[in-house]
């Protein structure tokens, strides 16, 4: 293979790793916008639940713990929390991605709206029990909404990503 | 191949055992050995601190500029209100000056020993958007600016946290709003003592407040300095709201917003300093 070839094909196994943690830094750089940085909503999921429907086969478990502690390093939450929520994230779309993948964007939507619910809820639970305090319940819900919303945004971005990938392929 | 492709589906159900395993033990282990996680986060913290920082400069200027144009429209109201301002401001630097010097005198009179004189490390915010759980931001600075753990942060108007975390060229401020937020504090006119909690919320809560102390909206609340954690006097707030005995503050900062941080740089009062009294201090 020729390094080109060979540089390519690295670029498509590593692109959906890349993206998680692109996207993981610019959801913490400081826009200013104010309030934003109550409700912020962990990002990083919408683009963990594209590629744990569209390719598991390139984001192994491995990965996603990778993702959520370099993501609970980012913003400063105990460690682990993240690693834990994205876990389970990931464990639940591959068990249940017959019904989402390679249906139409709202469906892809649809199904992220459940596993943005399910992820306000498990943050929720984990921070209660690292930090040994309930947490208050408003954000939960507020931030499922936030995330869900974000999702056509970004997903836009990924398909594009994801379609470039598969181009390459049959080439 | 089937028996490959076996091996392969249960070496990934296995993993995600251990790894979610893993990741529960390294909640419980944040929460009995704090130490160690805190510099393990401090150190990749330092390596990701660079990247953030190259990324928050053109936020910076794009968060500048529609600042710009939001004051471009309404500049001629500003003006106005700059100007009313300018003249209470002189009013008060004349007043300030006189107070100064009547100090100065009153304290040579009283051979007054001033506070140790103290710096400001400035460093830039690079890290924001916590989420609604943790209240803190990354700064671009630490051991090898003269940061240590648990000094005080400032922003222009007043304070706004303290480090945590310092790694060798990165940190974290644990800003006054968090859940693990404790400052001691005094309301400044009427000098009753309190402490300041953070609940993860905008205004923090005024905690073991004398019961018949008379708060009243508006109050500005300062800190007390006790506790040898901050220096006192530090402008932290003022009162939101007082409802069944529960004390609202409203930060001074506005901290969604911080661009730099202002590092008080100071000496915290330690205990031991008594042991270290010159013989026959104490009356024996």
């Amino acid at each position: 293979m020729e390094l080109g070839q060979r540089l390519q094909s690295f670029g498509r196994i590593a692109a959906p790793t890349a993206t998680t943690l692109f996207i993981a830094l610019v959801s913490v750089v400081p826009f200013g916008i104010p309030g934003y940085g109550a409700v912020a909503p962990s990002l990083p999921l919408i683009a963990l639940y594209y590629w744990a429907v569209h390719r598991p086969d390139l984001q192994p478990y491995s990965v996603c713990f990778g993702v959520g502690l370099f993501y609970d390093v980012l913003i400063g939450s105990p460690l682990g929390i993240h690693a834990f929520v994205f876990l389970v994230c990931q464990w639940l779309v591959i068990g249940q991605r017959r019904f989402v993948a390679g249906k139409s964007f709202v469906i892809l939507w649809w199904g992220f709206v459940v596993v943005a619910a399910l992820a306000a809820v498990l943050e929720w639970a984990a921070y209660s029990v690292a930090l040994t305090h309930p947490m208050a319940l408003e954000p939960v819900a507020f931030r499922a909404l936030m995330l869900a919303a974000m999702f056509p945004v970004l997903g836009w971005g990924l398909v594009q990503i994801h379609r470039g990938m598969v181009h390459q392929e049959d080439a | 191949m089937a028996r490959v492709a076996v091996l392969r589906a249960l070496a990934s159900r296995f993993s995600f055992g251990i790894l979610l395993t893993g990741a529960v033990a390294l909640m419980l282990l944040g929460k009995f050995d704090a130490v160690v996680m805190d510099n393990v986060r401090a150190r990749f913290t330092d390596a990701v601190a660079p990247i953030l920082d190259g990324m928050s400069r053109p936020a910076a200027t794009v968060a500048d500029m529609v600042n710009e144009v939001r004051s471009l429209a309404d500049l001629r109201a500003e003006n106005a209100a700059l100007r009313v301002e300018n003249e209470a401001l002189l009013e008060y630097r004349a007043i300030a000056h006189a107070l100064l010097e009547e100090n100065r005198q009153l304290s040579s009179l009283l051979n007054y020993v001033p506070a140790a004189p103290h710096t400001f490390i400035t460093a830039r915010v690079v890290g924001d958007n916590s989420g609604a759980f943790v209240r803190s931001l990354a700064i671009n600075m630490g051991d090898e600016n003269g940061i240590r753990d648990g000094l005080p942060a400032m922003g222009a108007n007043g304070l706004v946290g303290r480090t945590v975390q310092t790694g060798e060229q990165s940190g974290r401020i644990l800003l006054i709003t968090d859940l693990n937020a404790r400052i001691p504090v005094l309301l400044e006119d009427q000098r009753w003592r309190a402490v300041l909690g953070g609940d993860n919320t905008g205004q923090p809560e005024l905690l073991h407040l004398v019961a018949d102390a008379e708060v009243r909206v508006g109050d500005r609340v300062i800190t007390s300095g006790h506790g040898g954690m901050f220096p006192p006097g530090l402008p932290v707030g003022r009162v939101a709201s007082v409802s069944d005995g529960a004390v609202r503050v409203e930060p001074f900062e506005d901290l969604s917003r911080m661009e730099f941080i202002r590092i008080y740089d100071f000496v915290p009062y330690r205990d031991d300093a008594m042991l270290r009294a010159p013989s026959g201090y104490f009356v024996e």
